[in-house]
């Protein structure tokens, strides 16, 4: 009797550090996910399928161990997704490549301007957070993929180089370069528009 | 690489802001999502102490039966061995006993069948034997 209330409390306690992890993860893995699919229903898929996977085949594991293996799976469902993207249809891929090509033509800030105009009575100071806030995210899905997933675990996730190279299963020096491209690719990017962090 | 760092992370505090900006209708399908995610939680503790639990309670009956079915037909097999063994040893003492008292007519000690069956019959008796040692 002793034995099974501690079996139920340990469960609990596993239950509600996973809960916890989820919580504090969630949107920043939606983001992710969107960030390198571009649609948001995938997004939702993706994240779901990771969170199933861990919940179902690491549930048990000790906190500290989640954020690494959730960032693995994350990483493999969105590879899977694209996948099965190329598999199902080359030809939408080379539709979305021929759309993303039109808008890279395009200036960013113009379109923010443009979705600005609707939003009249918002302080001055949030349209322009939302606006820096939107080019960047714009720039981040621009990234190749291994530069955006290095970025985005070593700092947006705060993964130090060995967790990032574990998770992304290559060496600690490709981190590195990753990390490195993708920070001056942001900058510049960032520059050339005039934004200033 | 001071630089570089100092650059990332102020970058991905502004997409904290944006994380912060997801709509509700978004956010309320994330908690459905870790909702789900959670009800397929399992513990490596609970299914293993669960099995445990299984092996002692549900099944520790049908591997005792099982367990003493084999130990039946082993003490079974070795007793049929065993009594078979007795039945041969009694058979050829009262041979034996026969030849001793004379009982055997003398037409038998000239009959070459009933003489290679005795030696038919002392060559198994001492295989026995040795076999016994």
């Amino acid at each position: 009797m002793i034995s099974r209330n501690l079996h139920k409390e340990i469960a609990l306690a596993s239950r509600n550090e996973l809960s916890n992890f989820l919580a504090g993860v969630e949107r920043r893995a939606y983001k992710q996910a969107l960030f390198a699919v571009r649609d948001e229903d995938s997004a939702l898929d993706i994240v779901q399928d990771a969170m199933m996977k861990l919940a179902e085949k690491y549930g048990d594991k000790p906190a500290e161990e989640l954020p690494l293996l959730f960032q693995r799976i994350l990483q493999n469902t969105i590879r899977d997704y694209y996948r099965r993207q190329k598999v199902r249809s080359t030809w939408t891929t080379l539709l979305s490549a021929f759309t993303s090509a039109d808008d890279e033509d395009a200036d960013p800030l113009e379109t923010i301007a443009d979705e600005s105009e609707s939003s009249f009575g918002r302080p001055h100071e949030e349209l322009e957070q939302s606006q820096v806030l939107a080019i960047i995210e714009k720039e981040i899905a621009k990234l190749p993929p291994r530069q955006r997933e290095a970025f985005l675990m070593r700092y947006w996730e705060d993964m130090d180089i060995a967790e990032t190279a574990a998770a992304m299963g290559c060496t600690e020096g490709s981190v590195k370069t990753h990390c490195s491209r993708a920070t001056h690719t942001l900058a510049a990017a960032l520059k050339a528009r005039g934004i200033e962090l | 690489m001071s630089r570089e760092l100092d650059f990332g992370f102020r970058l991905c505090q502004t997409l904290d802001r944006g994380t912060a900006a997801i709509d509700r209708e978004t956010s309320d399908r994330l908690f459905d999502i870790r909702q789900q995610a959670l009800s397929r939680h399992r513990t490596s503790a609970g299914l293993s102490l669960a099995g445990f639990g299984g092996i002692t309670t549900d099944s520790f009956g049908g591997y005792a039966r099982g367990l003493l079915a084999a130990m039946a037909l082993t003490v079974g097999a070795v007793g049929a061995y065993y009594w078979n063994t007795f039945d041969q040893a009694v058979e050829h003492a009262e041979i034996d006993s026969a030849l001793l008292a004379d009982e055997v007519p003398f037409n038998a000690y000239i009959d070459q069948g009933f003489m290679a069956w005795l030696e038919q019959l002392k060559d198994s008796a001492n295989s026995d034997e040795s076999s016994q040692q």
